[in-house]
């Protein structure tokens, strides 16, 4: 009786948690965020699948050091989330990501003219903000635009396996340019630069409050 | 012992997508000498045959409502696919085996997590399942490359051959 009485407010209190977070956006707007976070997942999986190509054939290193970036990054990430969780708490989540998009835009830019593998792990930092940004803030996000808990997940985690796809010609052109295997970093640059266009491009999309919910602020 | 066997199941998968995942371009470029840009198109298609069979192995899973199987199945998949790319020596024997048995393998840790679901876990042992893939690609990679760099490239492909080995263990009846 006890376990049920002070569990039917917890209810009601994360449902409205869940509805006060809720980010009303035109469908075009969430098209928009979708677009962006391919983009933005892109320009990460192109960074796992090419470390170890731009180690040993361009920065001509021991493959050792991709390995060892990667796994910076990788670690670095797990404080990176808890650090982005508290914020979240003063923070909206677009404003989180657009920080991610900064230190992704920086990351990738530095990358291109990175010389050494201690310039190559100091810059890893940046990537585990960026990808923490992506990976926690974003799946958050998508929750709080599509209120159905499965549709927004797997429409987040497809943005993951899109995004990967897209990786593919990323490499391919990139390479391709007169910078070699350093214009991928610079082409993943451009496409976090578009996905911060996209993502402000997709906050003016916000839905205007319904008169039931203005009611709810009115004293 | 069972109380370990998802832990570990998680570790290994993990391992899986991390040693593969950095290794695929320098194994591509170095065993079959692909061309950066040959490496992105691969890539592509690769990773669009794991986009559908994200899509048809869940559901067919679902169906049947068995994720077990479909789980096991993508170990042999990799172990596979790892066996093809280290014995053959022509890309587009290296491209078919990727497209055709890569991009089914890698839905095997989406088995894991449906089948933890299915078998009535909670969503901390969903989230805690995830961390353990987490703590797989911060050491994954170094490994990775550790023995890239000390065994060769042909060796990261034994690994996963040996990783996707462990990660199937038998059915238990």
């Amino acid at each position: 009786m006890i376990s049920q009485q002070s569990a039917a407010p917890d209810h009601d209190s994360s449902a409205k948690a869940a509805e006060g977070d809720h980010l009303a956006l035109r469908r075009r707007g969430v098209a928009l965020i979708v677009a962006a976070f391919v983009l933005l997942q892109a320009a990460n999986a192109t960074v796992t699948s090419i470390m170890t190509l731009f180690v040993t054939e361009t920065m001509r290193i021991d493959v050792i050091w991709a390995g060892i970036a990667l796994g910076v990054a990788a670690g670095l990430e797990v404080p990176a989330l808890v650090l982005i969780g508290r914020l979240s708490l003063r923070f909206s989540s677009l404003r989180l990501i657009v920080t991610g998009c900064l230190a992704g835009i920086a990351y990738y830019v530095a990358m291109a003219y990175v010389t050494g593998p201690a310039m190559l792990i100091a810059l890893q930092p940046l990537n585990a903000w960026c990808f923490a940004a992506i990976a926690g803030v974003g799946l958050t996000l998508f929750q709080q635009m599509i209120p159905r808990p499965g549709l927004s997940t797997g429409l987040y985690m497809n943005t993951r396996r899109v995004g990967a796809i897209v990786s593919g010609p990323i490499i391919a052109l990139g390479s391709t340019t007169a910078l070699g295997n350093r214009g991928i970093f610079l082409a993943c640059g451009i496409l976090i630069i578009l996905a911060l266009v996209v993502i402000a491009a997709a906050a003016r999309q916000r839905q205007p409050r319904p008169t039931s919910d203005l009611a709810r602020w009115m004293p | 012992m069972k109380r370990l066997l998802v832990p570990t199941a998680a570790l290994l998968w993990g391992l899986q997508i991390a040693f593969l995942s950095p290794a695929l371009a320098l194994i591509l470029v170095t065993l079959y000498d692909a061309s950066t840009a040959q490496v992105g198109w691969i890539l592509m298609v690769y990773n669009a045959s794991g986009f559908v069979a994200s899509l048809l192995v869940p559901s067919y899973a679902d169906r049947r409502e068995d994720y077990l199987r479909p789980m096991l199945a993508c170990g042999v998949l990799t172990l596979v696919l790892a066996l093809v790319l280290a014995f053959t020596t022509s890309l587009s024997v290296a491209v078919v085996a990727l497209v055709v048995v890569g991009g089914p393998a890698g839905v095997g840790s989406s088995m894991l997590y449906a089948n933890l679901r299915h078998s009535g876990a909670k969503p901390a042992d969903i989230v805690n399942t995830r961390a353990i893939v987490s703590v797989a690609w911060i050491a994954g990679p170094p490994l990775a490359t550790l023995i890239i760099g000390t065994f060769g490239n042909r060796a990261i492909l034994l690994a996963i051959g040996a990783v996707a080995v462990l990660s199937s263990p038998p059915q238990p009846s």
